[in-house]
């Protein structure tokens, strides 16, 4: 569904990723995870089309995604839900919803991922005429990937979902995701909770100082000794 | 003389409203501090002036295509000089402000200095608590009101609207949710200049049209900016009020020259003691 192919990225002129290749297949979720600054967040910019690459190429269902303005890419199904949640503060819970609303093709079929949103995150049927400045960060964060939902995803980009949450609140937050993927959504995750992000993967992948060290299943990964003291912190 | 003020502060604070909210809504939304804003209004007039008077159109076409022209004019110049720029606040304020001097100079080759008239929409008066009001004042009144609470209609309850305060917001979030942001910029610029342009076309009748009206919009419509602060309604109203009755306050007790005088008052007064306005959420980084 999504093929990266030898993707750099520059920031001026210190390099940021270097011929990153990977694969996201069709109902699959993969995991990209690796230590703060290793490029994971401007993996999934480059993407999103919210940074140029300058090198490389992304293909996503066989049509080359780089270079494209980002609104074009999520209308094409590749949505991206950012680090740090990032809600429309002064907006009405509803409102963030809505926005990607007119994605869909009929006002009907909107409705219904909106009562299948509403579903899955029940805590935001009441918070609807809310601000959503006002909620908790585990709320905002489902407002986050509701939001993402709603603007028609075939291919999901998850930047860090459990940042700053309670462990309660993350638990909920993984259990979304599971049953995102079960929507027949695609999933490709950035996370640094390892452990967690590994029991949902299908395919796991290690970045660090821009460069993949690693592509594989999570299985695999905790057998290699090097890895799993490096990545995941376990001897 | 209290009626005067009172009444007269009215019809102002309602055409400061239009003329704040446009100059608010394409800061906030692509935060473009639009100079030419001003010299928006002063187009709109003389347009308004020349399909009248030289082409003999009826009033109300002319008002209604004098707005609309000045609409696309606005989003032209926005296309040409302000994209490309748009990336600098100080190329921006530059480049807009070269805008309004080019327009105003315009109007003096085509118009000269000498002021014009523009003929009233609707003929006639009333007395009201012994002040005379003519139909055109209650009319402006009336638009302009109607035109605030369109423009609220629009940005709560429309897809349109929705997506514009989400651009406002988080112009980089908006893009990830699909929504084109340049074009979404370029509707602000439209709906801004429209502003302006029909405050224009509702003041035109009942003052004189020359070329170097555009600077006192601009001065009242920042002024209202910095006092309202941004993005809030109620604000912008709140301080357009209190705008225009201190300068009908100044200008019956004092002396009609120093209405722009106490506008400047209020705006330095604000960014002295108050630089994030009234209700703390100001224009001042």
């Amino acid at each position: 569904m999504l093929e990266v192919r030898g993707l750099a990225v520059h920031y001026g002129k210190a390099l940021a990723l270097e011929g990153v290749e990977l694969e996201v297949p069709e109902h699959s979720l993969v995991s990209v995870i690796g230590p703060n600054g290793a490029g994971k967040t401007t993996l999934l910019r480059a993407i999103s089309g919210l940074l140029r690459p300058s090198a490389g190429e992304v293909r996503f269902r066989g049509g080359v995604m780089n270079g494209i303005p980002a609104h074009r890419v999520t209308r094409a199904g590749l949505v991206h839900c950012p680090e740090g949640r990032r809600p429309f503060p002064e907006m009405s819970v509803a409102d963030n919803l809505l926005l990607g609303a007119p994605l869909w093709p009929s006002a009907a079929e909107a409705q219904a991922r909106l009562a299948e949103v509403l579903a899955l995150f029940p805590r935001l049927l009441e918070r609807q005429p809310q601000m959503a400045g006002t909620l908790s960060g585990g709320e905002q964060q489902m407002v986050a990937l509701g939001r993402a939902l709603m603007c028609r995803p075939r291919l999901l980009l998850l930047d860090e979902p459990s940042m700053g949450l309670a462990p309660r609140v993350v638990a909920e937050v993984f259990e979304a995701i599971g049953k995102i993927r079960a929507m027949g959504v695609t999933v490709l995750l950035v996370e640094q909770n390892v452990e967690l992000a590994l029991e949902l993967s299908d395919a796991v992948a290690v970045l660090d100082h821009g460069q993949l060290v690693f592509r594989g299943t999570p299985a695999e990964l905790v057998r290699d000794a090097r890895l799993r003291e490096v990545y995941l912190g376990v001897a | 003389m209290l009626a005067d003020i009172v009444i007269f502060g009215t019809i102002w604070g309602a055409i400061y409203t239009i003329l704040a909210l446009g100059f608010t809504l394409i800061f906030g939304v692509a935060r473009i501090l639009n100079l030419a804003y001003g010299a928006m209004y002063l187009v709109a007039s003389y347009l308004i002036y020349t399909l009248v008077t030289r082409f003999g159109m009826p009033a109300p076409v002319a008002w209604l295509l004098a707005v609309a022209a000045t609409a696309l004019a606005g989003m032209l110049l926005y296309r040409l000089f302000i994209f490309p720029l748009r990336d600098t606040l100080g190329r921006v304020l530059i480049v807009t402000a070269g805008m309004a001097i080019f327009l105003q100079e315009v109007a003096v080759l085509l118009y000269s200095t000498e002021p014009r008239y523009v003929p009233t929409l609707l003929p006639g008066s009333l007395e009201f608590l012994g002040v005379r009001i003519t139909h055109q004042q209650l009319l402006t009144l009336v638009v302009a009101f109607a035109l605030v609470a369109l423009l609220h209609l629009f940005l709560e309850r429309t897809r349109y609207g929705r997506e514009l305060r989400a651009v406002a917001q988080d112009a980089e979030m908006a893009s990830l949710m699909g929504i084109p942001v340049e074009r979404t910029y370029l509707v602000a610029m439209g709906l801004s200049t429209a502003l302006a342009a029909a405050a224009g076309a509702l003041v035109a009748p009942f003052l004189t049209v020359s070329p170097e009206m555009g600077w006192s919009p601009l001065l009242v419509a920042f002024t209202v900016v910095v006092l309202g602060g941004l993005g809030s309604l109620w604000g912008t109203i709140l301080a357009a009020f209190i705008v225009a009755y201190a300068e009908m306050f100044t200008a019956y007790l004092i002396s009609p020259q120093l209405r722009d005088a106490a506008t400047f008052a209020i705006m330095i007064g604000t960014l002295v003691f108050r630089p994030h306005g009234l209700f703390g959420k100001g224009i001042v980084e």
